[in-house]
């Protein structure tokens, strides 16, 4: 079972929904974005705010691959 | 409400029985059970071959966990929003205006209140980690 398998199945499991494991990473992605963020803090961020920081760095994240995709060299067959 | 309102997470305004409250929103602290409530009330409306359940309804068919996580999200609601209330206030005053409340707190917690939210807020995770194309 692939990794966001596995992940999926955790938050549809009723015996085991979404972990500890799941809220770290999205702690992680926060921290990468934004810098150092207390545990605390980041458990009192309210959920809107949440979807609207990770749309807005996903945007930036492909935004960033599509201009680094430009001026990768191109392979030659 | 302006259309920014929403996306500040400034909490919404909410009419029970003529008096308006302001509903603040709920806080990742709250995320697990959110989504437990998303699958039972999901999970309700398949059940109950109807496509939109009402909240009251939706008890009914619900799981012993879906329908306690909706009673957490409902009483953490409303001691953010109305902290002055006792926790018996609370309780009674959930229970009484559930449907209302409930409807009031997915709306104004979520962008994308569906089934697959859970699974699309994964992907986007998985997608922040190892980048668009993984």
């Amino acid at each position: 079972m692939d990794r966001i398998t596995e992940l999926k199945s955790r938050i549809f499991n009723k015996e085991k929904p979404l972990s500890d494991s799941d809220i770290i990473r999205i702690h992680h992605v926060m921290m990468v974005n934004y810098g150092w963020i207390s545990l605390e803090e980041f458990k009192q961020l309210p959920l809107p705010t949440l979807w609207g920081l990770l749309n807005e760095i996903e945007t930036d994240a492909k935004r960033e691959k599509a201009e680094t995709d430009k001026i990768k060299p191109k392979r030659h067959k | 409400m302006g259309r920014f309102t929403r996306h500040l997470a400034l909490g919404e305004k909410i009419v029970i029985n003529g008096e308006e409250f302001e509903l603040k929103p709920l806080s990742i602290e709250n995320i697990a059970d959110f989504f437990e409530a998303m699958k039972s009330m999901s999970g309700a409306a398949k059940a109950s071959g109807k496509e939109n359940i009402d909240p009251s309804d939706a008890l009914k068919y619900m799981t012993k966990e879906g329908a306690e996580a909706i009673g957490r999200l409902i009483d953490a609601t409303l001691k953010i929003s109305l902290p002055d209330e006792s926790a018996e206030e609370r309780r009674q005053f959930g229970l009484k205006y559930m449907g209302e409340l409930l409807n009031k707190i997915f709306e104004m917690n979520s962008a994308m209140v569906n089934p697959d939210a859970a699974e699309r807020l994964k992907d986007k995770v998985k997608t922040l980690q190892h980048g668009p194309n993984n």
